[in-house]
């Protein structure tokens, strides 16, 4: 054994692709065994960014409906924007967000300010000289000469909106129905009751003491100053938003790309190109936008709603705008999905976020076990049954070559699929059936060797001592067709690595574990993979990494094996 | 050093089997035995990469409240082996698909039926309540739509108190067309771009006779006596005419029918429209349609039962009058019996004895639909042309329609990306929505499904025999994230086995359980659960 | 010799009948009901009897054995399950579709691998000996899968050269099968398949004709004939190649063997309506009569394959014929 080892050592040595094999396989046997501690992620995680992010779009004429966007204005989600009607600069928007988040824009300047609470803020309202923002816990904030207050507030549930009349009196309404009034500026809050216990999402004022409310399963409620009444919605999803232009031009939007319109008499439900949840609407002039969840935004003109693509995956929560556009703000977390190789994802992302890096280098694992345990488990079965076939030939060689006829009749794929329907899908499939497909071409060349040395003189000898079979075959042989079956077993790993590629790319593989052909049919699946060069280039070079320095090193094995083939 | 080690094991192992003892007994008295784990049957990956994914979703918010949860995806004949036959399972995520005749809600509450748990039966989670029945019977016998709805309200209302099983969400049918070769095409809830109407109503825009529609489905075979796939069948109806077509509403309009006369509530006239001819010529008589009424029933046609077994009898009468008898009264006739089954020519089937045994050369592919039957190669391609003789042919504008099978749902996308398709039959992956979007020449339809994906708990098996459990775990189930991040935000959480698009039948104000692991740790501790050291759940003390 | 033949078709016969015995049982006993995905069709438990009696399920285990035998030893292979159509028309469809992707990149590989083989040996020891074993090597490594998305990537979709995926583009007129694969778009189609295929497959005839080829030159008659003045080229593609081509020969006959039961991962990535796909499809929906009948297929051409190599090399060193099996 010591023997084999040296000598390979030194066919290696002789050999420069050998020896690249055998440094590659080194290092990635290494990058195996460490694998938990080179991996930058785990690779089963979704990898998501929340953000503050404003989008412009809707501009008349422009290219594109003008979409601009404005990253990273906060590291949390933006929920809420309005035009600052309360301060005399026409053209400013109030925006507040998660973790007490209060940003007003003006042109391009962006000036953040303070807030009172690190609570989430929900909704904001600006009009008739006055400011508020509302969120969790019950937080009411008023603003107050240049300062943000917070509010004596009648509930603890989450108050998720908020509008102001023309007057400056206003209303608020939130979670399990929580609804307050307060007549005008600094006045208190006094507790409204709703006729239904469900979640309200939002509130407009558009007349003096009058006007809606909206919330889940189309909750529509009517305000006349004192007063919540149910009205009935023309349909029963949630509906998250409402904007109006007086008290005959009303837009509510919500769940599943719901719009409803209300022309003064009546609700009505309109069509919508859009099947995702709409989150926010602002109606301005004769046009209208809405903005939803996955990018998704639309206009409204001429009466028809029209798909605008913002072409980011981001989350919107609301919309504002005047004449000549519109912004929307998000995100709440969103999907890092199918971004280019960078620091913080070497190999990228995949569509579902997860780091790809990680991923291949989880692969070498499963590549290297199933290699392995598959290739010493054909080399023992493939070497004995070459053995016992070669050495007592007649009814035992006949038989153990029956069964190599059979193991030689099953194709790879619909077998293995026949051992996934008879268990379930696993590693230990793979294993079983790169295992059980592959020892017959080992038995048989092994066999064809054992035969000829069965003839050789020391075997005849051992014989004649008295020997029994097993030793003769044991002792005697076996050490002789050592360097070949160490030959099989390295052929026999670089069968099993595309082996176990090939079942996993066609979805046979263990779930969960990642493998390179996993990667691989996960791009192929999610239809990225046309695009996605960062998916489909790294496992695929790690598989034919693998395999060709095998193959390399079994060049140096066949040497010693074949010493025919040796160098002269 | 060895002879250390070797007097170390024993103690060892004798503390270990004194802890294990200790463990086994001692708390006994006080709580519970750990729930056992539970496995999660889902399907692969390759097969759904949304109820894969959605499975190890929940798995991990159940594993934060305590339980030891095993996800086991199995490959789709496995999981339906062991769902239904052998309802040998803990809790299954499977779906069922929304086809036009489960617009009735009888099916979908049928599945909670307490007489419809047998194995292979429709309701493997073993639901069994006796109110609910009554309702089902009640239901089923009443035939004031108005007073069936009253009751139909009120089983989903008991469904989603009792949680027998966790209805996951509606997922759209996300299909997508060329924008730049037809345009008119028609969307029909349930079965999106790929319906009767849209080859009928496409109008051309760069000048194309062939509308080409990709699919990885396949028909099992175009016998229409022997047929028992949805893709059989939807390839099928397009060259064979029925008594009545389902509008893009779903409203039952007569179509090789001129007009429906209920007699009364068990006898229904159709007259047959006169005029029509078969692909071969020859004409479409009341005697036909009286002969393939007659011709399933005789030759026991099972994937058509349900709808037939209604009749008692047919028979000719005067005026081109086809006449049903029916055994009871029984309101889908119109709408699920009549719009199924095809009319086919008594001339060529007649002397086919044993229709079912029919190799594919000797299938008489000859109809009266508006298209008639060109060429077919299996795994590859077909093709349908239109029948200038239908009375609805004026109004179409192609030629014919082409059908390209591709190994997968990838290679269909492909064929829509590179422009060899016009629209596609099959929903595309959520990875590959927002890539289309993105595509200036297709346009992406999302279509609402009354089908909808159910995580279903084996009602007889502890701790999922507890109503409390159960509800419990509805709490545990984050539909909101499942939907934004695995369907791109493309379809609607679940509360009903009726879904909110079926706005007839469907009750929006059943109860609704919150993602929110608090509430349905409180409501297992008020059942009586309580947790180890370990975190692990316990069932409550004897 | 006659004799030694006769046992060996017997013997064969056998083996056929083991498999066959073997995959009857393994795939009633182990597969799922073919029926049960009727349930989710909505099918009422009596009615889906009814389809198990069509399917002659609902016989017992031995009944069916022996009527399933009975009919396979009088060529009857039975009807699939899903296609309702008898299996052999099914098969045959899909054997010739496999059979005109498959051959064509064979006879490339097994064309143009042993004249770089020669090409190898003959440049023993240089750079290009190395080079050429390296890239044989590498090409081999490289997942036919892999190299196919990447084809499909790059030459079908950003360049749009061909078609990237199934035979031919519809509609088209062909009375016969010749004549649907007798049309320049079908060479199209067939294009990129077949470069992935003889890429992979290119190695190993090119990397056997190489190591048969140094053996050979080893013996003395080349030597001889070197001495007797004629040209390197011609001792070596004349002479040398000649008695080098058995083992080449050999395995281009496995591999064409092999060929017939497709591969299921290139069928997948082109569309490509094989054989293999089909065998697949058939043990995933449980559809008995296919699924045997393929596999079936499959040991008889792999039996009668080892039969006739068995006898060709009945006499001669068994090494040359099974170091390249692999």
């Amino acid at each position: 054994m010591k023997e084999l080892i040296r000598a390979l050592w030194r066919s290696i040595k002789q050999d420069r692709l050998a020896m690249f094999g055998l440094v590659t396989i080194t290092i990635i046997t290494l990058i195996a065994i460490f694998g938990p501690f080179i991996a930058t992620h785990d690779p089963t995680h979704m990898n998501e960014r929340t953000e503050g992010i404003a989008l412009w779009f809707g501009t008349p004429g422009a290219p594109n409906h003008g979409i601009r966007l404005e990253q990273a204005i906060s590291d949390a989600t933006i929920r809420s924007i309005v035009s600052a009607e309360a301060t005399p600069d026409s053209g400013d928007f109030l925006a507040v967000g998660n973790n007490g988040f209060i940003v007003r824009f003006r042109g391009d300047e962006r000036n953040i300010e303070a807030s009172p609470v690190d609570a989430h803020l929900h909704g904001v309202a600006s009009r008739a000289g006055r400011e508020l923002a509302v969120g969790d816990e019950g937080v009411i904030l008023e603003r107050v000469g240049e300062e943000w207050r917070h509010m004596a507030s009648p509930f603890s549930d989450t108050v998720q909106a908020v509008a102001i009349d023309p007057n400056g009196a206003a209303l608020v309404v939130g979670d399990n129905g929580a609804a307050a009034h307060s007549s005008a500026s600094g006045a208190p809050w006094f507790s409204v009751d709703t006729p239904l216990a469900r979640h309200l999402y939002d509130v407009i004022l558009p007349e003096s003491q009058t006007g809606f409310a909206v919330g889940a399963r189309g909750t529509l409620l009517r305000w006349d100053g004192s007063e919540l009444h149910e009205v009935q919605a023309p349909g029963f999803r949630d509906i998250y938003a409402i904007d109006a232009v007086g008290m005959d031009n009303i837009l509510a939007v919500g769940e599943r790309g719901t719009v409803y319109h209300f022309d003064g008499e009546s609700w009505s439900e309109m069509q919508s190109p859009v099947a995702r949840s709409l989150r926010g609407v602002k109606i301005s002039g004769n046009r209208a936008a809405a903005a939803a969840t996955h990018g998704d935004l639309m206009l409204l003109e001429d009466g028809v709603w029209q798909r605008v693509r913002s072409g980011y995956e981001r989350h919107f929560r609301d919309v504002a705008g005047d004449a000549t556009q519109f912004i929307a703000v998000g995100t709440d977390p969103y999907i890092n999905s199918l971004t280019r190789p960078s620091a913080e994802h070497f190999f990228g992302t995949t569509h579902n976020g997860r780091d790809i890096f990680s991923q291949v280098i989880y692969g070498t694992r499963t590549a290297l076990l199933v290699a392995l345990v598959a290739a010493i488990m054909v080399t023992v079965i493939g070497t004995n049954v070459g053995l016992f076939a070669g050495y007592l030939r007649g009814k035992t060689d006949n038989i153990l070559m029956r069964i190599v006829d059979i193991m030689y009749a099953l194709p790879l794929e619909p077998f293995a699929m026949v051992l996934v329907l008879l268990t379930r899908p696993g590693i230990q499939i793979i294993i079983l059936a790169v295992g059980l497909l592959t020892w017959r071409t080992t038995a048989r060349i092994i066999r064809s060797q054992v035969l000829s040395l069965a003839n050789r003189p020391f075997v005849k000898a051992a014989k004649v001592a008295g020997a029994s079979n097993l030793r003769i075959m044991y002792v005697h042989i076996a050490p002789n067709v050592l360097p070949l079956a160490f030959l099989q077993l390295a052929v026999a790993m670089a069968f099993a690595i595309t082996a176990e590629a090939t079942l996993s790319f066609l979805g046979l593989g263990p779930p969960r574990l990642y493998s390179w052909g996993t990667i691989l049919h996960q791009a192929r699946l999610s239809g990225a993979w046309r695009t996605a060069w960062w998916w489909v280039l790294p496992p695929g070079v790690m598989i034919m990494l693998t395999v060709v320095s095998v193959f390399f090193i079994s060049r140096a094995l066949e040497v010693i094996a074949n010493p025919r083939l040796a160098r002269k | 050093m060895k002879s250390r080690m070797y007097r170390i094991v024993p103690a060892l192992l004798l503390t270990a089997l004194a802890l294990a003892v200790f463990a086994a007994c001692a708390p006994s008295e006080t709580v519970g035995d750990a729930v056992p784990e539970i496995e999660v049957l889902t399907t692969t990956e390759a097969y759904d990469p949304i109820r894969y994914e959605a499975a190890f979703m929940i798995a991990e918010a159940w594993e934060e409240l305590g339980f030891e949860v095993n996800v086991r995806p199995l490959e789709f004949s496995s999981l339906l082996q062991l769902f239904y036959d052998e309802q040998n399972f803990d809790a299954t995520i499977l779906g069922w698909s929304g086809r036009v005749d489960r617009l009735d809600p009888q099916h979908f509450l049928g599945t909670l039926h307490g007489g419809q748990t047998d194995l292979g039966a429709n309701n493997p989670g073993g639901y069994s309540n006796p109110d609910y029945d009554a309702l089902f019977e009640a239901q089923s016998r009443e035939f004031n739509a108005d007073r069936r709805r009253e009751l139909v309200l009120e089983m989903q209302e008991i469904a989603a108190r009792d949680q027998p099983l966790d209805v996951l969400f509606y997922r759209d049918e996300v299909v997508g067309y060329n924008a730049n070769t037809f345009d008119n095409y028609v969307i029909m809830a349930g079965e999106s771009l790929y319906n009767e109407w849209t080859p009928l109503q496409v109008q051309p825009l760069d000048g194309s006779r062939y509308l080409t529609i990709g699919t990885p489905q396949e028909p099992d075979n175009i016998n229409p006596m022997a047929s028992t796939s949805v893709w059989g069948w939807k390839f099928m109806r397009m060259y064979y005419d029925k008594l009545v077509r389902l509008s893009p509403d779903i409203e039952p309009i007569p179509w090789a029918a001129e007009e429906i006369i209920d007699v009364d509530e068990t006898t229904i006239d159709v007259v047959i429209r006169s005029g029509m001819t078969f692909h071969d010529g020859e004409p479409v008589t009341p005697s036909d349609v009286k002969f393939t009424f007659d011709y399933m029933v005789e030759k026991d046609f099972a994937y058509f039962r349900p709808f037939y077994s209604i009749i008692d009898s047919t028979e000719l009468r005067d005026g081109n009058i086809v006449r049903f008898n029916l055994r009871e009264p029984y309101a889908p006739f119109i709408t699920v019996t009549l719009s199924q089954i095809p009319i086919l020519p008594e001339h060529l089937w007649a002397s086919i004895d044993a229709p079912a045994d029919l190799t594919p050369d000797q299938i008489p592919t000859v109809g009266s639909g508006p298209f008639y039957f060109d060429q077919y190669d299996r795994g590859e391609y077909k093709r349908l042309l239109t029948f200038r003789d239908h009375f609805a042919a004026d109004d179409i504008a192609i030629d014919g329609m082409e059908y390209i099978v591709y190994a997968d749902s990838e290679g269909v996308f492909t064929g829509l990306l590179t422009g060899e398709i016009d629209m596609t039959a099959w929903r595309m992956e959520p990875g590959q929505i927002t890539i289309a979007e993105d595509e200036d020449h297709i346009t992406v339809v999302s279509v609402g499904d009354f089908g909808y994906y159910h995580l279903t708990y084996n009602n007889r098996r502890a701790p999922f025999d507890n109503t409390q459990v159960r509800r419990a775990l509805a709490h545990a189930v984050d539909k909101e994230t499942i939907i934004n991040v695995l369907l791109q935000g493309l379809g609607e959480p679940g509360y009903s086995v009726v879904a909110p698009i079926n706005g007839f039948w469907h009750n929006p104000d059943v109860e609704r359980f919150d993602y929110d692991l608090s509430a349905a740790r409180s409501v297992l501790e008020e059942a009586g659960f309580v947790w180890d050291g370990d975190g692990r759940i316990h069932f409550p003390a004897q | 010799m006659r004799k030694l033949i006769l046992t060996k078709i017997l013997q064969s016969l056998f083996t056929l009948w083991v498999i066959l015995t073997m995959l009857f049982f393994l795939f009633r006993l182990g597969l799922p009901d073919p029926t049960v995905a009727l349930v989710s069709d909505g099918l009422s438990p009596e009615d889906r009897a009814l389809v198990i009696a069509r399917f002659g399920l609902d016989r017992s285990l031995p009944e069916q054995y022996v009527i399933y035998l009975g009919n396979v030893i009088t060529g009857e292979f039975g009807r699939s399950f899903h296609y309702n159509a008898p299996v052999d028309t099914i098969i045959g469809e899909r054997v010739l579709n496999t059979l005109i992707l498959m051959l064509p990149a064979i006879f490339l590989s097994y064309t143009i691998g042993p004249l770089l083989g020669v090409l190898l040996a003959w440049k023993r020891g240089s750079k290009l000996e190395a080079g050429g074993i390296s890239l044989g090597l590498i090409l081999r490594s490289a997942p036919m899968f892999w190299t196919g998305m990447l084809a499909v990537m790059f030459f079908g979709i950003n360049l749009g050269w061909f078609p990237t995926s199934g035979m031919r583009t519809f509609p088209y007129q062909a009375a016969n099968f010749l004549e649907k694969i007798l049309t320049l778009d079908f060479l199209r189609h067939l294009i990129l398949p077949t470069i992935v295929i003889t890429l992979y497959y290119i190695g190993l005839p090119m990397l056997i004709m190489r190591n048969t080829m140094l053996e050979v030159m080893g013996e003395d008659f080349i030597e001889f004939a070197e001495a007797r003045g004629l040209s390197r080229m011609r001792v070596m593609y004349r002479h040398a190649a000649r008695n080098a081509l058995l083992p080449v020969v050999t395995q281009a006959a496995i591999t064409a063997g092999l060929a017939v039961g497709g591969q299921v991962v290139v069928e997948v990535v082109f569309s490509w309506p094989g054989l293999g796909l089909e065998m697949f499809n058939a043990v995933r929906t449980s559809d008995y009569p296919l699924a045997q009948a393929s596999f079936l297929l499959m040991a008889t051409i792999i039996l009668v394959l080892n039969l006739i190599t068995d006898l060709i090399y009945s006499r001669l060193d068994p090494r040359v014929t099974y170091r390249s099996a692999n």
